[in-house]
């Protein structure tokens, strides 16, 4: 992102995409990275996107309470586990860039997927090289927050999006039998 | 006798909510985390119906897999139905070229997966 349009446009994406994923939650755009590391259990799960020119990545951070809220599978008799926590906060990050990685293919950029790692600790802090080319969201669900940031860059330079990487996508729940 | 289906996806979380929606259809849900263990499991249960994969997984992803499948000559028995947040149509041209089925788009809808299963297998 090397302009402050494009950085307002991926916030605005983003929030569509958290919205998406989470429909009751309460989103801020443009966000503040947290100061200094975390003093409480975090789970922080990471996600790289590449292509020829492109490069970035997502990172998705909140409490282990927040991913065992929202955890998609419901069980009368246990709660999720500690494993299961780490694995939806790995898929948390891997839907949000594949739905992100399918609406910007739709705006003319077009990259791929690495595959999530995940980590999780009381003492962690998020660092990016360049902070003014990132994107960021705050989300408040109930009592619990969830922070995602991306960072996105045309290593050749120039505009995120264009024209000659316009490509159509088949929409999200969407299904084709051939 | 309920149909067994091949789930393969890296997340369990996912795998867990598809085996759910599935097995609640009446059909019979076993699990892999990549390709190469889907292989593995397709050579250990013959009776496979349906695989649903995911694209991106680590070691050997969906694209990977249905090519694998392909050069073995078992592509399209049992269908394959691809089930990721991939929605780009050359992608989605890469795996039908390969012969996949079907593509769905997460988040899936249970009802319309529950459907492809049943006319894919029959049941």
């Amino acid at each position: 992102m090397e302009t402050d349009q494009e950085v307002a446009q991926v916030n605005a994406e983003m929030r569509t995409v958290c919205g998406d994923i989470f429909p009751q939650m309460v989103c801020e755009v443009g966000v503040a990275l947290p100061k200094g590391s975390t003093k409480h259990a975090t789970v922080l799960a990471t996600l790289g996107l590449g292509a020829a020119d492109v490069r970035g990545a997502l990172v998705v951070m909140a409490t282990p309470e927040f991913f065992r809220s929202t955890y998609p599978v419901a069980s009368p008799l246990a709660l999720p586990t500690e494993t299961d926590v780490l694995d939806w906060a790995g898929e948390v990050a891997n839907q949000t860039l594949g739905r992100l990685n399918n609406r910007f293919a739709a705006l003319g950029c077009l990259f791929s997927l690495g595959i999530p790692t995940v980590v999780s600790g009381d003492d962690m802090r998020i660092d990016i090289a360049d902070d003014r080319r990132r994107a960021s969201v705050r989300g408040r669900l109930g009592d619990h927050e969830l922070l995602l940031v991306l960072h996105i860059q045309r290593t050749s330079g120039g505009p995120l999006f264009r024209a000659s990487e316009l490509t159509t996508t088949v929409g999200e729940g969407e299904e084709i039998l051939f | 006798m309920a149909h067994k289906i091949l789930l393969v996806d890296d997340s369990k979380t996912v795998r867990q909510q598809v085996a759910v929606a599935l097995t609640q259809a009446g059909f019979t849900a076993i699990e892999a985390g990549d390709g190469q263990e889907a292989l593995d499991q397709i050579a250990k249960n013959a009776d496979v119906r349906m695989i649903v994969c995911d694209v991106n997984m680590p070691r050997m992803s969906g694209l990977e897999f249905l090519a694998a499948m392909k050069q073995a000559g078992k592509m399209g028995n049992p269908p394959v139905v691809m089930l990721t947040t991939e929605g780009k149509s050359d992608v989605i041209a890469q795996a039908k070229a390969l012969g996949v089925r079907g593509w769905v788009v997460k988040p899936f809808k249970p009802d319309h997966l529950i459907a492809a299963a049943k006319k894919l297998t029959g049941g």
